[in-house]
């Protein structure tokens, strides 16, 4: 869309060039002399009626680029919405009274506050609902093929579905519409469309996915592949096995759920061993990609020589240009920001301290104290990943950084580029660990310790084990799919499963693994340990990128209130904020009653 | 309802009506100043005529016809005792008009929670309160206020004042004093520009900075001689007929504080350098009122002497040599650590390996050098190092063993400086390639002087 509007708006200048004048007078002589009412009525070139849209396949693509120019203006409300109403991210001296409100839990719907509106999520569904009807058309009139009506579709309802998610995760109760509407303002029209509750709606939405034709990335021979302005499109679009993995992790479908998130962790597979590095490496948390993405030192011992930059280490998941061939080791759904193209990337203005920012967010005492809580292997009390999401750390005002590495105040203060990630391969990893620790297989927890500490070869290596041969060890492929892991590596016989490079999320961090208590014993426990560990790795790996409240208010759900409340409770308490503080005590209740949603305020 | 409440309505509609009457004729007025600028406005007051023609006389009457501006206009029996100093010499009268002339418009209301500091035409900062203005000790009261012209805001005063000097300038008068003489004598000049500074200004305080506020304090002759005698032995050099420039900062950098105090000074007082000094008031023999701050002479200065020759702490990560290769040189991050670093050289396979610590700032005088060295059992076995001054091979104290989880300052030795700034503290590993006894650990080096 946003390309058609620029293309328009350059005709538009051209019209104004034509010397006007020069023709005006003879122009109302001859509308004086033939003013015939049908020589007047002739359709307008420069505004493209709905109607006469949609006219072949690349109409259709432009309408796809478009839905998604659309859902990147709702960035900053995703990640607003998702971090600072959980326990990471807190607003500072300098935020906004709506940035407050939602980390004080004390919105209220006569405050129109901009971060509790519904409007914009609806603008991108309405979007998506015309695309749809005009993409249905095209079809019904045969201007495009079954199969490019297949693969546009179920994208287009994919986004509209990732769109549905987050309004229920916030607001709770929403209208769900699925049809084109001519005014926004009918979505608040409760005859027209009834609102659906959270659960109620993510029922709908998977049953919606399951219908669609098409769920892999788009062929390889289509104009929505390649780039555009320079930015790889392979890892724009939405990954929608990723999306209903995510769907049936909150429906509680949880087999389904890893098997989805399973095939984002297989998709080097089909290249087989022969590949190379990049079948071995491929959203597996590999080491041999440890040159790359590891937390690393140049000298073990020297705090200074933390590998800290955008094109090395752990940090260049966020720091790294766009296309580079590494970033698809670990990007699943990324888009790219730049200052040549609308929309503004939000986030300098939230989070830097520098240039354009205006440092209205910051990392939470809580966050800080969990990184500070680590040790890693070189006795450095504290979790790398800390210095590395982070600007200033250490210092009084620490910066959430993950999003402001590409900004250079000092020489191109105006140049605000950057990333939006919404899902890479460790949110995956996470969430399957999530998934497999609510099977009922026996000993399953083990497994989705191992994706958070040193990898699969590591946890299923028994201690006691000498020789050579693995056969048997290395693996958890009698657990059958989705848990069948293959990791073995061995010399006699030879083994390289396609996960023998796996060493998990701390083990990439460079952090020692966390080993169950002894004294936990019971199945229930475990899972419950276990799923404290992946919520705590969570905020350690993900922080800052909007997978914090979704997370705490599915497992809070499904578990108890207090997951959620006692963390955010946390946060508040700690703030040095003495409002913050004051509300820390009513906000846990609020959230221990299961008030967890924002208003639904449709502002006319 | 509505008859119950009849009378009420009659009068506020009646309270109403006359208020509106007021404001009507508060509007009309200022409609009539609007079309005057402040020269037309003053001019119009014929009890204003005298700064009127002083507006004239120093040309400051150009400025005031556009532009945004507050006058403070003195009447014409106030300006009758003007002395003829200021009459008569032309910067004189600028500096004297512009005194009563402020930047921006200012507002009496403004001021009436605190008070406003009000950047005049002369470069001074007056202190603006919801009923007088103020220049330092003199203030004027209004005889009217707020009157608003087509570009600014006119007052009409009870009383002139007359612009006082800045520090600077009271110090560069009173060149008979030996602070004065010692300040202005600090002058240097940059390599690369060849220009002249003084570096007290650039080091100390900006005394002439009008915007800033300070208190000075200067010495008679008599208690600088004592304070000198007290100091130099701290400051020796080799220079023995010239005053350093160490010793002449020493000796004036704590003269100096950020906040100026006209009366009631506390009687302890943190200098810009943050050393405390005793005030007694029974010690001033005049004070000097200036523009921007406060001079005190006083007979004697009553300092705290182990704020001004601290103790100094080196830390280990802040070396600024090192005898080898930078690779076994590893700054460490410990939660145990002063400022969380310290500094571990190992595995250098390098006899007598040494890291360099200057210290510039040491004293002429005795310390006490201790060091936080400590084997966290990340190295497994015991290290033995020492400390060398000066010179690798200068090795007073011996070798000293660092323990394991010792977080205690381990006293080392004294050394008596001989010249300030003269010190170099140096770790040497043992003299052996083998690297399981050359390791260096250092958290920190901490000077204590000894006061005898």
């Amino acid at each position: 869309m946003q390309k058609l509007t620029r293309i328009l708006k350059a005709q538009s200048m051209k019209m104004i060039s034509i010397p006007f004048k020069k023709y005006i007078a003879a122009a109302t002589i001859s509308v004086g002399l033939f003013s015939c009412s049908d020589m007047l009525d002739v359709e307008p070139t420069l505004e493209l009626d709905k109607d006469r849209y949609y006219q072949n396949q690349l109409d259709a693509d432009v309408a796809v680029m478009g839905v998604y120019g659309e859902m990147m203006k709702l960035a900053e409300q995703y990640v607003v919405l998702n971090e600072v109403r959980a326990d990471l991210m807190e607003p500072t001296m300098m935020a906004d009274a709506d940035l407050v409100d939602l980390s004080n839990h004390s919105v209220v719907a006569s405050d129109n506050n901009k971060y509790a509106d519904p409007k914009p999520f609806y603008r991108v569904i309405l979007n998506c609902n015309d695309v749809l009807e005009g993409l249905e058309r095209m079809r019904d009139e045969n201007r495009i093929t079954e199969d490019q009506y297949n693969q546009r579709l179920s994208d287009v309802a994919a986004v509209r579905t990732w769109v549905y998610l987050q309004l229920g995760i916030h607001f709770g109760e929403v209208p769900y519409v699925t049809k084109s509407i001519e005014s926004i303002d009918d979505v608040n029209n409760p005859s027209l469309f009834p609102k659906l509750s959270l659960m109620e709606l993510i029922d709908e939405l998977v049953e919606y996915m399951e219908s669609m034709p098409y769920l892999d990335a788009y062929p390889s021979n289509i104009g929505l592949v390649g780039s555009s302005a320079g930015y790889d499109l392979s890892t724009y679009f939405v990954n929608k096995r990723g999306l209903l993995g995510d769907l049936y992790l909150w429906q509680g479908n949880y087999i389904k759920a890893a098997e989805m998130f399973r095939t984002i962790m297989e998709s080097s597979t089909s290249m087989g061993p022969g590949a190379g590095a990049v079948y071995y490496d491929r959203m597996r948390l590999s080491w041999s990609s440890s040159n790359y993405f590891n937390v690393r030192y140049g000298k073990e011992n020297d705090i200074n020589s933390l590998f800290n930059d955008n094109i090395n280490g752990w940090r260049s998941i966020f720091g790294r240009p766009a296309g580079e061939r590494y970033s698809y080791d670990v990007w699943v759904w990324v888009m790219h920001y730049d200052s040549d193209f609308a929309p503004e990337y939000p986030f300098i203005r939230l989070f830097a301290n520098e240039g354009e920012g205006e440092y209205q967010l910051k990392p939470s005492q809580s966050i800080l104290d969990k990184w500070n809580s680590q040790t890693q292997w070189n006795n450095v009390e504290f979790d790398a990943r800390g210095i590395l999401s982070t600007k200033n750390w250490g210092t009084m005002e620490p910066e959430v950084g993950k999003f402001t590495f590409n900004y250079n105040a000092m020489s191109t203060p105006l140049q605000k580029e950057g990333k939006w990630i919404l899902e890479r391969a460790a949110s995956v990893h996470l969430k399957f660990a999530e998934a497999a620790n609510m099977d009922n297989l026996d000993g399953i927890s083990q497994l989705s310790r191992a994706l958070i500490n040193e990898g699969i070869r590591e946890a299923f290596t028994p201690d006691d084990f000498s020789g050579d041969d693995v056969t048997d060890i290395q693996n958890t492929l009698e657990y059958g799919a989705p848990y069948d892991f293959d990791a073995r590596q061995g010399d006699f016989p030879t083994y390289r499963g396609p996960w023998y490079r796996h060493q998990g999320i701390r083990g990439r961090a460079y952090l020692p693994p966390i080993t169950l208590p002894e004294d936990i014993t019971g199945v229930q426990e475990e899972k419950y340990w276990t799923e404290d560990l992946i919520i705590q790795e969570s905020a350690l790996e993900l922080a800052f990128e909007g997978h914090r409240w979704p997370q705490l208010l599915r497992i809070a759900m499904r578990r108890d209130p207090s997951v959620l409340a006692d963390r955010v409770y946390d946060k508040l308490s700690k703030s040095k904020n003495a409002e913050a503080v004051g509300r820390a005590a009513g906000v846990r209740s609020k959230l221990m009653s299961g008030d967890w949603f924002l208003p639904f305020h449709w502002e006319e | 309802m509505i008859k119950k409440y009849k009378n009420h309505l009659l009068i506020i509609i009646f309270i109403g009506l006359s208020a509106c009457s007021d404001q009507w004729e508060e509007h009309n007025n200022a409609a009539q100043d609007l079309n005057n600028n402040l020269v037309q406005l003053i001019r119009s007051d014929a009890d204003l005529s005298t700064f009127a023609d002083l507006l004239v006389e120093s040309g400051l009457d150009k400025q005031l016809s556009s532009g945004s501006y507050t006058v403070w206009a003195p009447t014409n029996a106030a300006l009758a005792d003007l002395p003829s100093s200021i009459t008569g010499d032309e910067e004189a009268l600028k500096l004297f008009v512009g005194n009563h002339i402020g930047y921006q418009e200012n507002l009496s209301y403004q001021a009436d929670e605190e008070p406003v500091r009000v950047k005049m035409m002369n470069g001074k900062v007056s202190v603006l309160r919801e009923n007088s203005i103020t220049s330092v000790d003199e203030s004027a009261s209004f005889e009217y206020a707020d009157r608003l012209a087509k570009n600014g805001v006119l007052y009409k005063v009870d009383t002139y004042m007359v612009p006082k000097k800045n520090i600077w300038e009271v110090l560069q008068e009173e060149s008979d004093n030996p602070i004065s003489q010692l300040v202005m004598n600090m002058t240097m000049t940059d390599e690369l520009t060849m220009e002249k500074y003084n570096y007290f200004q650039y080091d100390v305080a900006d005394l002439s900075n009008e915007d800033s506020t300070y208190t000075f304090i200067m010495l008679d002759d008599a208690a600088y001689e004592t304070f000198q005698m007290e100091m130099e032995p701290y400051f020796k050099d080799t220079l023995p007929d010239e005053m350093s420039m160490p010793l002449s900062l020493g000796l004036t950098k704590d003269l100096v504080f950020t906040t100026s105090y006209y009366e009631d000074v506390p009687d302890t007082i943190l200098s810009v350098d943050s050393v405390r000094v005793a005030f007694h008031p029974e010690n001033v023999v005049r004070q000097i009122n200036a523009s921007n701050g406060v001079v005190y002479m006083m007979n004697d200065f009553d300092y705290k002497l182990s704020d001004k020759i601290p103790a100094i702490k080196i830390e280990g990560e802040y070396f600024d040599a090192i005898s080898g290769s930078s690779g076994p040189v590893n700054i460490r991050a410990r939660s145990w650590a002063s400022n969380e670093r310290d500094l571990l050289v190992y595995n250098h396979s390098t006899p007598s390996y040494h890291v360099t610590y200057n210290v510039p700032q040491a004293h002429s005088t005795k310390y006490k050098i201790y060091w936080l060295a400590n084997n966290d059992n990340y190295w497994p076995r015991n290290n033995w190092q020492s400390i060398a001054i000066d010179s690798v091979s200068n090795l007073p104290y011996g070798n000293k063993m660092v323990e394991f989880n010792n977080l205690e300052e381990v006293f080392i030795g004294e050394h008596e400086v001989q010249n300030y700034g003269q010190l170099k503290l140096i770790l040497k590993a043992e003299s052996t390639s083998n690297n399981d006894w050359n390791t260096l650990v250092l958290d920190y080096l901490k000077l204590v002087p000894v006061f005898e």
